[in-house]
């Protein structure tokens, strides 16, 4: 990375790129030895098979100012096993984390333990002689509360999806109110979010 | 539809393509095809080296304008392509890689030579592929020479795993042009935006023009030379640009950059518009970032979007083919001219003449025979009309700034990789595109050593290649910036021990010559040139010879050493 896109990189924003690839390792190669080579920084990366036969989605954030971002999209764009890019900053979408944290299983934090579950509306999805493991979705700022809070209980590890996202249809955009984390979908009506209900548990976070 | 082997479904594809030439090195997992060749009417060019190869279909794809093809075998047999085909991609050449490689039920077992040559090449290829399965091998054929030749060109590899190309599948005739899904370069320019550049040209002062690569790669150089000659607009060349407008033309500020003319760079320093075409911007041709055309808003055309705004922020972004994009400003500028004044810009060409005089290249021929000395009697012996190689380093700053190109795809050289050992093989795949044509490459003594095993393929195959060398029994541009910037610690740069090149060219089966007096240097060009065979010429140039003008690494290009 040259000086001039480290300070970029810098003073840049966070922004949320999704692509449609060609499903398969190669594409993913592609992305990430892109990063790695140019130096473009990657804050997170989610990869899961597309709705598309064939496809995948990647969701990919990364810190950049403008320059680097114009960068970065261009190149994503000339790989040709990328089939489209679009920064998901700049569009109305909704965009979510899941996280897996497993704690230790102390009896005398059971209280505490559960408290935070019902306060931030995660779920207990595993319990075990030493452990218990907590399933929470929503955005990283939330995740990453969560997390400083069952610190202390004693966290055993932690597996983060990375932020997944998509935009949203133009012509529904504003029949949802924004809603945080554990907070329900007001009209499930909407096809698409009730397939992303589906999808992850948990609410998604939809900005205003 | 009829049922082939992989091998026979390769050779086909590639006949389909067009391929009239490959060149290659065989090896166990290619083994299938080789035993196919002798049935087909695809010429191969047998090389020494896997590198020789890459490089001479880069050489043939650049003398020619299509695709070069290279067929060499698993594990080190594809490490070895791997300098060429950066230096390919360097320089957006279209050529197509086939690289052998184990079954692959052997695939990610370090079966014996094997080789993830994928990965190894994913980040200095345009596309690459691995072939898993017969029935892919024709579509990814057809894909992969789409995609070397179409948009900004570059080099693709595809991997053939032995039981691919062994086991049969269908073979059917190429049905319509191949699409790949995400990939649309866009050849026509916006319409607006051309406009725009008439409306800058109109309303400026000191206009220039630069020309990369990719005007030769897109067969611009005509509309951009009545464009320029239309309007009187000087023209600079990027290194990969030369030819790209005639060198020899008046209007011509010859090459920009590091080693390029005072006029030139000094064009760039005071231009108030620059029109880049087809160039990328590289640090060679900017020097200091900050300090490239101070004064210009610059109007950057190319067919890749990323080049655009990479390291240069550009005012007016132009999307499209250099070719179209000069046809298309070529009418505008037919429809509505630029204004009342007949020439608006005879001043500036004035300004320029003034640096012409100041800066002009110069040498002066001691009694050691001066490299630029040998140069310019080629360029005079040949009517400035052989097809030139080089290898990399001062010869090739020498060829650039010495043999004037007034036509493209007669300069060919490895430009961004920079790449030694270029000169022999590329002037061997040039020969080959064009059997009558006369083929030099200009070459160092260092440089020359690195694929001089090609000379028995050019031996071989009848290919009267002639090799300059600008012999000065050193690494000359590296001792260069020794001299200059590092306190004259010549460490490691002296060639000692050279081989006696006269010997080595007569074992080899060619005709060795060589030049020590001035006065030796036509006679030994005249016989050398002459001559039917393949001939090395070895001048025992003067050692301590620099290349000027130069710009010091990371200064201003308009900060130039001129002696």
């Amino acid at each position: 990375m040259n000086r001039k896109e480290k300070k970029m990189s810098e003073s840049g924003e966070r922004h949320t790129l999704s692509m449609l690839v060609d499903q398969g390792p190669e594409a993913l190669c592609r992305i990430v030895g892109l990063f790695c080579a140019k130096g473009f920084p990657i804050e997170s990366l989610c990869v899961a098979a597309a709705g598309e036969p064939g496809t995948s989605r990647v969701t990919l954030v990364t810190t950049a100012g403008a320059g680097l971002l114009e960068k970065i999209t261009k190149q994503l764009n000339k790989l040709i096993d990328v089939i489209k890019v679009s920064d998901l900053s700049k569009v109305p979408s909704v965009q979510c984390e899941t996280a897996l944290i497993k704690v230790q299983a102390r009896p005398r934090q059971w209280a505490a333990l559960m408290r935070i579950v019902h306060m931030h509306r995660c779920r207990l999805v595993d319990a075990g002689a030493r452990h218990y493991t907590v399933e929470a979705t929503g955005e990283e700022q939330d995740i990453e509360t969560l997390v400083r809070l069952l610190r202390p209980l004693g966290i055993m590890e932690v597996a983060r999806t990375g932020r997944a996202a998509l935009s949203r249809h133009k012509e529904e955009t504003g029949i949802v109110e924004e809603f945080r984390l554990g907070r329900r979908v007001r009209d499930s009506s909407m096809g698409h979010l009730n397939e992303l209900r589906i999808g992850i548990q948990g609410g998604p976070r939809i900005p205003a | 539809m009829v049922t082939l082997t992989g091998a026979q479904i390769f050779l086909r594809a590639l006949e389909e393509q067009g391929v009239r030439i490959l060149f290659g090195f065989p090896g166990a997992s290619v083994l299938d095809i080789y035993d196919e060749l002798g049935k087909s009417a695809i010429r191969h060019i047998l090389v020494r080296h896997e590198q020789g190869a890459v490089h001479a279909a880069d050489g043939y794809a650049r003398a020619s304008g299509s695709v070069g093809v290279c067929l060499v075998t698993s594990g080190p047999g594809a490490t070895n392509t791997v300098t060429g085909i950066a230096s390919a991609h360097m320089d957006s050449i279209p050529i197509v890689v086939f690289t052998g490689q184990v079954p692959t039920a052997l695939l990610g077992n370090d079966a014996f030579q094997e080789v993830d040559i994928v990965g190894i090449t994913r980040s200095c290829t345009k596309h690459n592929y691995i072939v898993r399965r017969v029935q892919d091998l024709a579509r990814v054929i057809r894909e992969a020479f789409f995609l070397a030749r179409s948009g900004r060109p570059g080099p693709v590899l595809v991997d053939l795993p032995k039981d691919v190309l062994a086991g049969t599948g269908s073979w059917e005739p190429l049905a319509g042009p191949p699409s790949v899904k995400s990939y649309r370069p866009v050849y026509d320019p916006n319409p607006r935006q051309l406009h725009k550049v008439m409306e800058w040209l109109r309303g400026c002062e000191r206009p220039m023009i630069l020309a990369g690569g990719g005007v030769i790669l897109s067969g611009a150089s005509e509309q951009l030379t009545r464009f320029a000659r239309r309007l009187s607009i000087p023209v600079a060349t990027t290194l990969m640009g030369l030819g790209g407008f005639p060198g020899s033309d008046p209007l011509s500020l010859g090459m920009i950059g590091m080693h390029g003319t005072y006029r030139a760079n000094m064009s760039a320093g005071h231009c108030d518009v620059l029109i880049a075409a087809g160039v990328r911007f590289d640090d060679r041709v900017t020097g200091r970032v900050g300090s490239f055309a101070p004064r210009a808003d610059i109007v950057h055309i190319d067919i890749d979007p990323s080049s655009i705004r990479k390291t240069i922020d550009v005012a007016l972004p132009v999307v499209g083919d250099c070719r179209k994009t000069f046809e298309k400003l070529n009418e505008l500028a037919h429809a509505q001219p630029l204004g009342p004044l007949a020439d608006p810009w005879s001043g500036w060409r004035a300004l320029i003449e003034l640096w012409k005089e100041a800066g002009r290249l110069c040498y002066e021929q001691e009694e050691t025979i001066k490299p630029q000395y040998v140069v310019e009697r080629l360029h005079a012996l040949t009517g400035g009309e052989a097809l030139i190689t080089t290898e990399v380093g001062q010869n090739q700053m020498w060829a650039a700034q010495y043999y004037l190109f007034d036509r493209p795809n007669r300069f060919i050289t490895s430009g961004g990789l920079g790449c030694m050992g270029f000169g022999l093989p590329a002037a061997i795949g040039a020969q080959v595109a064009w059997p009558g044509q006369l083929v030099v490459d200009i070459a160092g003594d260092g440089s020359i050593q690195m694929n001089i095993q090609e000379l028995a393929t050019a031996v071989q195959h009848g290919l009267p290649v002639k090799v300059v060398i600008l012999n000065n029994r050193c690494l000359g541009m590296v001792r260069q910036w020794q001299e200059l910037f590092y306190g004259k610690r010549y460490s490691h740069t002296c060639m000692e021990n050279a081989p006696d090149f006269v010997k080595l060219a007569e074992a080899y089966g060619a005709l060795g010559l060589r030049a020590v007096t001035p006065r030796e240097v036509d006679a030994v060009l005249e016989e050398g040139l002459g001559s039917a065979r393949t001939v090395v010429m070895d001048f025992a140039v003067d050692g301590h010879e620099k290349v000027y003008p130069m710009v010091p690494a990371g200064a201003p290009i308009t900060d130039m050493l001129l002696v």
